[in-house]
């Protein structure tokens, strides 16, 4: 992972924080069905599908929709579903245009792009749980 | 050139190179100079209508450069294309191409004929139309493997094929909630 300034960290605990409030299910390590409940609550749809890539982000007209690769292991599923969700909150959410944005996903050379390291971020705290009991 | 190791690095650079202080390139993208502070030490990322602004005002001292090379560099990878006037990380650069003609074809009936499914359940214009990119968007067709660090291979037109079926599952699944939602108001 590169590196992410320590300011911008703070900014996206707080944004995890802000999520462990609303969603029960991330106050413990996340877990698939946990993920499906926060995703349910959050309006979000999930779908498992032969993808050419791990997992996607996409939407319109405020509707998003996480596509999960079902040829992984199903036990990689909650944490690419888990990054997500972290583009979701962090890109998304914080955008001019918010859910509204047309359309979002990374193109194929988003190892370059900062914004990958900070959806791993999110999706590290939320498959780890909270720090402190 | 847009030299630097960071976006900020690059936008601190050019920002000297045009003489620009914080609160002219925060008049521009519409931002506090503080939100300039923090994307010249990368403790924030401008969105890429902001930094669609800030080329502009580049532009505007002579400096050339692009959305693309401020976020990665003159090198840089060529995700995340959105030049003045779009809409920020809807699509990639291109239209997904096809080594055959007829493959191409068939990938354009396909697309109209999930027009026409989405039409018939009640789609409008503006819905059609971004599937219709949606379906063909040219980053959705390359394989990747590794995640954030992995790498990208081509994908066959046979692929590519198969592959506009799993996309529908989007805009089909997306209109289906729309229309549940509505019938629920």
């Amino acid at each position: 992972m590169n590196r992410i300034a320590a300011t911008r960290e703070q900014q996206l605990d707080r944004i995890v924080a802000a999520k462990r409030r609303t969603h029960r299910e991330l106050r413990r390590p996340l877990d698939w069905a946990g993920f499906k409940a926060v995703c349910e609550r959050e309006e979000v749809l999930v779908e498992l599908a032969p993808l050419d890539r791990e997992a996607m982000l996409a939407g319109y007209g405020g509707v998003w929709m996480i596509l999960i690769n079902s040829n992984e292991h199903p036990r990689r599923h909650t944490y690419r579903g888990a990054h997500e969700l972290g583009h979701l909150w962090a890109h998304v959410d914080q955008g001019p245009l918010g859910r509204y944005e047309a359309c979002y996903h990374m193109s194929v050379e988003w190892p370059d792009d900062p914004r990958e390291d900070e959806a791993e971020f999110i999706a590290m705290r939320l498959l780890a749980g909270p720090a402190r009991k | 050139m847009t030299a630097g190791a960071s976006l900020g690095e690059r936008l601190t650079s050019l920002m000297r190179r045009a003489g620009l202080k914080n609160p002219d390139v925060a008049i521009a993208a519409r931002v506090d100079a503080t939100t300039v502070s923090k994307w010249r030490t990368d403790v924030q990322q401008p969105d890429d209508a902001k930094l669609a602004l800030i080329v502009d005002l580049l532009a505007s001292r002579g400096i050339t450069t692009s959305v693309r090379a401020l976020r990665y560099g003159e090198n840089g990878g060529r995700a995340v294309i959105r030049e003045p006037g779009g809409v920020p990380y809807m699509f990639g650069a291109s239209q997904v191409e096809f080594a055959s003609t007829t493959a191409k074809q068939r990938a354009l009936l396909r697309v109209q004929e999930l027009a026409l499914e989405f039409a018939e359940a009640g789609a409008d214009d503006d819905f059609l139309s971004w599937a219709r990119q949606f379906l063909l968007n040219s980053d959705n067709f390359a394989h990747s493997i590794g995640g954030a660090a992995g790498k990208s291979f081509d994908m066959s037109d046979e692929d590519k094929l198969q592959h506009i079926e799993v996309l529908a599952l989007v805009p089909r699944r997306i209109l289906e909630h729309r229309h549940k939602k509505g019938r629920q108001k």
